[in-house]
């Protein structure tokens, strides 16, 4: 039934120290899910500080909701968000 | 004044020993042989067991953890080493525990050349750690440990992986530890007011919920035993005569004999609770994740309750079943609040729904299960006569399985910390090494492990960690010659069909004797009280094997995807069940 549930892009975006293993943290929690992610952009914003964006579609909001609330659980990440 | 030079194993030793750690667990190899020298001859008070597994050093750690409060600390070397913690580490992630878990890794400037034993543990552990960290220089020792105990401990604890390189554990150091500077450097995310949910908003709604509730019910799982809230849970039960059930590893954080305490919820949990959480009209849910085991079905799950949902970790609301009111705080910080506002009210009609579900399960089950007749000896009579026997100030470790659900169901937990099992994860093996972490960690206290003989024979080299120490741990085998709690599935759900889950086992009494450890058997009721006594005064280790009926099923049991409505209690009418 899932197939035919309509689906939306949604952008997360986390910010929190500039660290390839934290990119690793996070595609791994999608990874688990079995979300399949469009594009996942990591860069460093300032020195040491790095802004992490994953766009994906899914018709599951509350798995993106879980996906934040987990992202923010990553010690190195000060904040996580997204939008539709 | 020049400050002292050391080297960065001796520099890992100091911290782990500054942060209050008095036992570390491992196994040494070429990589981490620099650490080992330090210990040949450590000037401190850190003692370090050998064991004869990595893994048996993991669950050893998270035994003295769990036991003792402090963070369990394990080291291994590079490669092999470092890849048999992963089960050790899986086990720690899924119960919260904290435990740093040290590897040794190659030289800084090897790193990615494949050179022997190497293995990236940092990339292999992402997904099963709290927090990971490669230290490749020696400067980055002390503050990088101090930031791995802040967090292992810290909020919803976890397991921390450390990998250490070669260079950096010969490399010297002016050695200065700092933890309060580390811990400002990790720049740690502050909960700003919008996340904090302790408010006295949903203090005050939880607390009106509660006092206005007919049938409350208390669901108090592991987050009390982190959380130190074993007072405050009770209070807030007495003040507001609310009945309290745990979850499997909440077991312990109420007396067992307190008149408020309904038993354990679950797939194998008691009745009453189980019953009750069907017909409460508020849960009071404390430091547990309403994992699958608990809840069964979620769809017919507490159909007519509010849920109050307390924890540390926001990740858990929602997750599995959806609360009303969601408090992302400490539980002991939480529970203290609540006492403040919680009112007494009668519930007799509740309680004696309680009792009266008790009572059908004392008919239907206890009675039934430690009555005496002419077979061989049952798991839950070998259980029910350790807590007669054993005193006070017993530990419970039990192993994985049939076991572990008939440890939870027949023991009586009459003290703090003195229950340790793998939940989560569901380790077989766990039972033996957890129990040589929780005696090292608990001298004074009278460390039981419960195995099976699936279990058992997992992590069975750990026994040369128990000759070889001097630990006491007072061994029970339930041996029923099967992986039982499997059997038990293909019994009930597989027509019998029993693949692979019988076992032909070696003379454990032969094994012992080669171990130099003191061992006796039990088959029949009349010898049991006798032979548990002999095993709690014995002086030292000693491996009691109770040869139990072979084929024994762990009743009530809620089949998995069903609701807590759907409890059986005996063999026939799950056929009805079918392969589900």
């Amino acid at each position: 039934m899932t197939l035919y549930m309509k689906t939306k892009k949604f952008t997360i975006t986390a910010i929190g120290k500039h660290r390839l293993d934290i990119l690793n943290r996070i595609s791994a929690l999608y990874l688990q899910k079995q979300i399949p992610v469009e594009s996942i952009v990591f860069e460093e914003t300032e020195k040491g500080k790095g802004k992490y964006q994953i766009v994906c579609c899914t018709s599951e909001e509350d798995s993106i909701k879980r996906i934040v609330n987990q992202i923010c659980n990553i010690v190195d990440i000060s904040k996580a968000s997204y939008k539709i | 004044m020049k400050k002292e030079k050391i080297n960065g194993a001796e520099a890992l030793l100091r911290t782990i020993e500054a942060e209050g750690i008095d036992t570390i667990f491992g196994y040494p190899g070429g990589t981490i042989i620099p650490i080992y020298d330090k210990l040949y001859d450590w000037p401190g008070n850190l003692k370090h067991i050998l064991v004869r597994h990595e893994q048996g050093a993991v669950h050893a750690a998270e035994g003295y953890a769990r036991s003792t409060g402090k963070v369990g600390v394990c080291i291994a070397t590079a490669g092999p080493g470092a890849t048999n913690f992963i089960t050790g580490i899986a086990d720690a992630m899924m119960d919260s525990t904290p435990v740093i878990c040290i590897t040794a890794q190659v030289n800084a400037d090897k790193l990615g050349t494949n050179f022997f034993q190497e293995t990236d543990m940092i990339g292999i552990t992402i997904p099963i750690t709290k927090w990971n960290r490669q230290i490749t220089s020696v400067h980055e020792i002390p503050a990088v440990m101090a930031q791995a105990f802040h967090i292992a401990r810290s909020g919803r604890p976890g397991p921390v992986v450390i990998s250490l390189t070669k260079n950096a554990q010969v490399e010297m150091v002016e050695y200065v530890f700092n933890p309060g500077k580390a811990i400002r450097e990790l720049g740690l995310r502050k909960v700003t007011s919008r996340e904090k949910r302790i408010t006295s908003e949903n203090i005050k709604r939880a607390t009106e919920l509660l006092n206005s509730s007919r049938k409350p019910l208390i669901i108090a799982g592991q987050g009390i035993n982190i959380s130190l809230a074993w007072k405050e849970l009770e209070e807030l039960a007495v003040q507001g005569n609310i009945p309290v059930a745990t979850t499997l590893l909440g077991l312990g954080c109420i007396n067992s004999n307190h008149p408020l305490n309904v038993g354990m919820v679950g797939m194998h949990g008691n009745i009453a609770p189980n019953s009750m959480t069907q017909q409460a009209d508020v849960i009071l849910a404390v430091g547990m994740r309403f994992s699958d085991r608990v809840t069964g079905d979620i769809k017919g799950y507490a159909p007519r309750a509010r849920i109050i949902h307390i924890d540390i970790d926001r990740s858990e609301f929602g997750k599995n079943i959806k609360a009303g009111i969601k408090i992302q705080a400490d539980a002991r910080e939480v529970l203290t609040q609540l006492c403040q506002g919680i009112q007494y009210r009668d519930r007799q009609e509740w309680l004696d729904f309680a009792k009266e579900k008790k009572e059908l399960e004392r008919q239907k089950i206890f009675v039934p299960q430690l009555s005496k007749d002419d077979g061989p000896l049952k798991m839950a009579q070998v259980i029910e006569a350790i807590s007669r026997h054993a005193g006070q100030e017993r530990i419970i470790v039990s192993d994985v399985g049939q076991n572990q659900m008939f440890c939870a169901r027949y023991s009586r937990f009459e003290r703090r910390r003195g229950w340790i099992t793998s939940g989560g994860l569901g380790t077989m093996g766990f039972g033996l090494p957890a129990a040589v972490g929780v005696a090292a960690g608990n001298p004074h206290s009278t460390v039981i492990a419960v195995m099976g003989d699936g279990g058992f024979q997992m992590n069975i080299q750990e026994l040369g960690t128990l000759l070889q120490s001097g630990l006491t741990v007072k061994m029970v085998l339930l041996n029923n010659s099967y992986l039982g709690m499997v059997r038990q599935w293909q019994d009930l759900f597989f027509k019998k069909r029993y693949s692979a889950t019988h076992l032909i086992n070696p003379d454990f009494q032969m094994l012992m004797k080669a171990y130099h450890i003191p061992s006796s058997k039990v088959a029949t009721h009349g010898e049991l009280d006798e032979k548990i006594k002999e095993m709690v005064t014995a002086k030292g280790s000693f491996f009691l094997e109770a040869i139990v009926r072979q084929e024994e099923n762990v009743f009530p049991m809620i089949p998995a995807d069903r609701t807590l409505d759907d409890i059986i209690y005996e063999n026939e009418k799950i056929h009805h069940h079918g392969n589900r």
